[in-house]
């Protein structure tokens, strides 16, 4: 198990180091520079002086040296529009992004399996064939349309819910006024794995139910709920944590455009904020922020592999 | 998503082996009524794109400022919107250019995914753990946020939107093309080719990849409902299809700020982008179980 | 294994939530004003990173010298009270404001204005606005409540530009920092505005709370919320639902907000004009007649009246009636005239050629228009001019690029384009030399007429209180005729407010910042 960990350890760091140095050079060769050295008012010979300050001017390989010996000291260096560190920037937003991703994630989950459960098991019901055709609707509708229709709806037509934001801003809050703002844009952000998570429910779980082993358990008499909850689901619910790999990339990029449409302070919209106005900083520790998180959440998902599948173990 | 594919794909492999099983495949798929739906709708909407400019009663692009938000009229059936644009011939000449975006994105990802698995495949070792490792790193970043990316800092153009979605969603297909080919190398045919001095490429080229086909299928036709509604996700951002070429996402995404009076701005190309998606996807997963036998047997039973 | 992920789940929320979540904001009142910018701010009052939202919020926190008065712009005092020129307004001498103090309680003295205007004018701290106190030669503490300002030339626009965005900051606290980035300061910045900083999350909000000490007493509101919107549609919705108390819309939205019962609308006209640029060092921009056939050829009253919706004035030349006495009233909008744009080609030398394009020694007449995406007024101006100058026998290609590709091409000089939408917010200074003279910084156009550069540095340095609008008068005249760029309308800004909050100044947002302590809310 720890020699598995370490492994995945060392690829972790090679796949950082392969993705820093691809972003930083897709980045820093495009023409033009950061957005301050492009503002209007500022003067050539100013704009110059910043360059020269920030290490502009420097040969790309110096500056990505530079980039990466600070990043091994654990500094992402300071944001060219926020003049602030970049760890704090992160610090400050992934908080709201995880609470938006893992409510999202966990609405899915919670809805998801226990749907795809009894459509699997009630195959070619009613029920299965709603749940079937609603799950292609979510993997087909764009989400910021979505979330655009649930605004009017929801705050505008209804006034029931916030149109925007994380929070109540300028007066008390308290975890209700939270809860309220953050209904919306975890439906929006959920919609596509919770379509994606249902089908894989079901679809393992159709295969299991076929399998001679349930089919024994059944002939042995036992009740349906213990062939279901004991041996099917268990064994169904494999893939799904497969799955679960790849849905968390798909959530942190569904999260850029929900935190736009909703106002969310999280990482996603600073990212969208990063790229356009060119911040490297920022764009570069968000890159490294996202690649954690998603090797991260890989190495979960194959821990619960193991605590599910007593067959694989990690070497 | 594409991603779908990753469980069951491998499996579909033995289609199209000949005549008698696509017949065994084909009455498979048209028990699929959905499906069946689905293909007669992605009939029409690319029968109607094909012929777009034939088909359209008004320049997509011409404007009229004397008669902005016009109502539907002989004229103009579905109305006019702000710039006193035709939105009819928007939405038809819209979907040209959606599905031109879509299906020229897939085949980007098609030949790159083809390309990276086949060579994974065939050559194994070394070649298999670069290019395998470069798949996984690529299946586990936010593609979104580095399609993005490179259009906020390139800029974007039709090309470039076309180029970035291609290369932001080859790792599917190039895992299934990997698994094709290391199920077809052992197999007696390929090492009959080989004892006779056929060259590697030939080889891949002639015998290996063909044998993948069906399930490439598959994986393209998932390709375009993600390449679709990623270009709308970027127009929502500003970074797709550049006005005064109409798509449907950026249609969508110029509608929102009339959402309160001209909401039926908003919800034809919404509608027409959920319709053509949830298509693409339907007939995707239709015929991935019409060619997956154990699917079919499932089915059967 | 629900159980456990469910588990999992809480987990992450508590700990999501403990840090900020639960926290208690500022205490229940409705006595707030809700306002809204499109981004995070930097509250560095000398190199304003992230532009646009950090000038919103720097307004209200800190004080100019002067500033302008609502309806009318005139300059009135601020932290200065009384300003009086000495060799033409070659030196000026500036009285301050007794008994302000800065949020941390401490005194505004002469020694923080010193302090200021010798960091913007150093250039290491890389000031923004730098270039507009060239020729400072020294700022003179004379005593505490005095300061003397001394030129290599006659400045007389002074009084002017020192209310337009050059903030008053604290020299106690920032004396011997690195101003070009100052970490801890934007995080905790002090003012002698009307509000001061209380809180920053970062991406949702800001609340200013109320200076109880201002100098002209302690405003009515007791705090100014600032959200983060950056998607206009929201702030669109939110002032539907009431939740934002004023916000700036766009003409397209006016529609949508008119039949709204708790909403007026104030239109502002500001002193800058919206214009398509044509790059005269570009094929054949260099020719007088080539640039009035597009002047004529663009039917502006109606872009006015169909895209702005009337909000806007159609634009005469490069100075707006905001600026007074400054402004050439006799000069008269170039009418729409497609038979005079194309008898004017025609002089110039252009024929019939293929396609319906005219074409002038073999060469079709074919250029790029740039245009700036994501802001539907613009993108529609530029869909309007590319059709209408169809018209003449132009082919115009539309260029739609991103914010940062359009500002690093338009703004060289020459401008990497050949025709671009454009428009800049400045002071009502009418010294347009950066704009119109041959060297001007940000003359992208490349406009060059030696008698208008002799007149504008005249005229800058005219301290005469009848010449100087005559200057200002002739040089519209000559402008005018050049038409170096297209002036289309006067840019106009339009801002729904809650019809719960009084008082609100009559300005443009940004210098309606400058009066946060006048609003009330019921």
């Amino acid at each position: 198990m720890s020699r598995y960990l370490l492994v995945r350890l060392l690829q972790g760091i090679g796949l950082l180091v392969v993705v820093s140095a691809v972003i930083f050079l897709i980045v820093h060769s495009a023409p033009g520079g950061p957005e301050i050295l492009n503002n209007p008012d500022v003067d050539p010979e100013t704009a110059k002086a910043i360059a020269r300050d920030l290490g502009l001017t420097d040969p790309i390989i110096v500056q990505y040296a530079r980039w990466v010996g600070r990043a091994a000291t654990g500094s992402l260096g300071r944001s060219y529009q926020h003049q602030v560190p970049v760890i704090t920037l992160i610090r400050n937003r992934l908080p709201n992004t995880l609470l938006l991703a893992g409510t999202a994630l966990g609405v899915a989950l919670l809805v998801a399996i226990p749907l795809g459960v009894i459509s699997a098991v009630r195959r070619y019901s009613a029920l299965d064939y709603m749940a079937t055709i609603g799950a292609f609707f979510g993997v087909s509708i764009p989400n910021f349309w979505l979330g655009i229709m649930l605004i009017v709806l929801f705050s505008v037509t209804l006034g029931w819910l916030p149109s925007a934001g994380m929070r109540t801003a300028g007066v008390e809050t308290g975890l209700a006024d939270l809860l309220r703002h953050l209904v919306m844009p975890a439906i929006v952000l959920s919609t596509f794995p919770l379509a994606q998570l249902m089908r894989y429910a079901r679809s393992s779980m159709v295969e299991v139910l076929s399998q001679d082993y349930v089919r024994t358990a059944q002939a042995k008499g036992l009740s349906p709920r213990r062939v279901l909850g004991t041996h099917a689901l268990r064994n169904a619910l494999i893939p799904v944590v497969t799955v679960l790999g790849v849905v968390t990339p798909r959530l942190l990029s569904g999260a850029v455009i929900t935190e736009t449409i909703f106002a969310w302070p999280g990482l996603g919209r600073l990212a969208v904020d990063a790229a356009i106005t060119r911040d490297y900083p920022v764009i570069m520790g968000l890159t490294m922020a996202t690649a954690v998180l998603v090797i991260v959440s890989n190495l979960l998902t194959d821990v619960a592999y193991v605590a599910l599948d007593p067959r694989i173990s990690l070497r | 998503m594409a991603q779908q594919l990753t469980a069951a794909a491998p499996a579909a492999a033995s289609a199209f082996r000949s005549r008698s099983n696509f017949t065994v495949f084909w009455g498979r798929f048209r028990r699929n009524r959905l499906a069946m739906g689905a293909l007669g709708f992605l009939t029409v909407i690319h029968l109607v794109a094909l012929a777009a400019h034939t088909l359209a009663p008004h320049d997509p692009t011409f404007l009229d400022l004397l008669d902005q938000f016009a109502d539907p009229s002989r004229e103009h059936p579905l109305g006019t919107d702000e710039a006193g644009r035709d939105v009819l011939s928007r939405l038809i000449v819209g979907a040209r250019v959606s599905l031109l975006v879509g299906l020229l994105a897939m085949l980007v990802s098609v030949t790159v995914g083809s390309i990276v698995g086949s060579v994974a495949g065939f050559y194994g070792r070394a070649a298999d753990g670069i290019l395998m490792r470069l798949t996984d790193g690529m299946l586990t970043i936010p593609t979104f946020f580095l399609a993005l990316l490179v259009l906020a800092v390139f800029g974007s153009s039709l090309s470039k939107v076309i180029l970035v979605i291609g290369f932001t969603g080859w790792m599917v297909v190039a895992r299934v093309v990997r698994a094709e080919v290391l199920r077809t190398l052992p197999q007696e045919f390929v090492l009959a080719a080989r004892a006779l001095g056929v060259s590697d490429a030939r080889l891949l080229v002639r015998h290996v990849v063909p044998q993948a086909s069906a399930s490439v299928i598959v994986a393209a036709t998932l390709g375009v409902a993600y390449a679709i509604l990623t270009e709308s996700a970027l127009s929502y951002l500003g970074l797709g299809v550049q006005p005064p070429t109409p798509t449907w996402g950026n249609m969508l995404s110029g509608a929102q700020h009339y959402v309160w009076t001209r909401p039926q701005l908003a919800v034809y190309p919404g509608v027409l982008i959920m319709l053509c998606v949830l298509s693409y996807n339907v007939v995707g997963d239709a015929l991935r179980d019409a060619l997956d036998p154990r699917a079919g047997r499932a089915r059967l039973a | 294994m629900i159980r456990r992920v469910a588990i999992v789940l809480v987990a992450v929320l508590v700990a999501a939530l403990a840090p900020g979540g639960l926290q208690a904001g500022p205490a229940a009142s409705g006595n707030v004003l809700r306002l809204s910018i499109n981004g995070d701010v930097t509250i560095n009052p000398i190199t304003f990173p992230q532009q646009l939202p950090t000038t919103q919020v720097i307004k209200v926190l800190f004080n100019t010298l002067t500033k302008y008065n609502p309806g009318d712009l005139r300059v009135v005092p601020d932290l200065a009270t009384l300003w009086t020129p000495a060799e033409n307004g070659r030196i000026w001498v500036f009285k301050l404001r007794r008994g302000v103090t800065w949020h941390d309680g401490r005194p505004f003295t002469a020694a923080d204005v010193k302090f200021t205007f010798d960091a913007i004018v150093d250039p290491r701290s890389r000031a923004l606005y730098r270039t507009t106190f060239t020729g400072l030669q020294s700022v003179q503490v004379v005593d505490d409540h005095t300061v003397r300002f001394e030129f290599d030339r006659p400045y007389p626009s002074l009084p002017i530009v020192v209310g337009f965005n050059i903030p008053i900051v604290p020299r106690h606290l920032l004396e011997g920092k690195n101003l070009a980035e100052m970490p801890d300061f934007v995080r905790n910045p002090v003012g002698t505005g009307p509000f001061r900083w209380k809180e920053y999350v970062e991406g949702s909000h800001l609340t200013l709370e109320a200076n109880p000490n201002y100098y002209a007493g302690r405003p009515p509101l007791d705090a100014v919320v600032i959200k983060i919107i950056p998607d206009i549609n929201t702030v669109v919705a939110q002032l539907r639902t009431g939740e934002l108390d004023a916000g700036v819309i766009e003409p397209v939205h006016l529609d949508s907000l008119r039949n709204i019962g708790h909403l007026r609308f104030q239109t502002t006209e500001l002193p800058s004009a919206f214009y398509i640029a044509l790059n005269a060092t570009k094929w054949p921009f260099g020719d007088k007649k080539v640039r009035q056939a597009f002047m004529y050829g663009l039917n502006r009253p109606q872009i006015v009246e169909r895209i702005l919706k009337g909000t806007a004035n159609l634009a005469t030349g490069p100075y707006a009636s905001a600026f007074g006495r400054f402004y050439n009233q006799n000069l008269k909008p170039y009418p729409y005239d497609v038979n005079r744009a194309k008898a004017l080609l025609a002089e110039a030398g252009f024929r019939p050629g293929a396609g319906g394009i005219l074409e002038k020694d073999g060469r079709p007449l074919s250029f790029e228009l740039m245009v700036d995406k994501g802001n539907p007024t613009r993108e529609q101006i530029a869909l309007v001019a590319q059709q209408q100058w169809r018209q003449l026998g132009a082919d115009v290609r539309l260029n739609v690029v991103e914010w940062s590709v359009y500002i690093r091409r338009g703004n060289q000089r020459p401008g990497d384009y050949e025709a671009r939408t454009s428009w800049r917010i400045t002071s009502p200074d009418p010294d347009k030399t950066p704009e119109y003279t041959s060297g001007g910084t940000v003359n992208h156009y490349m406009y060059a007429n030696p008698e208008v550069d002799r007149l504008m540095a005249e005229a800058r340095a005219t301290f005469d209180p009848t010449r100087r609008p005559q200057l200002y008068h002739r040089i519209q005249e000559i402008i005018y005729d050049d038409v170096p760029v297209l002036w289309i309308f006067y840019n106009s800004e339009i801002l729904a407010i809650n019809t719960r909050v009084q008082n609100f100044p009559r300005l443009g947002i940004r210098d309606a910042l400058t009066w946060m302590n006048m609003p009330s809310v019921r």
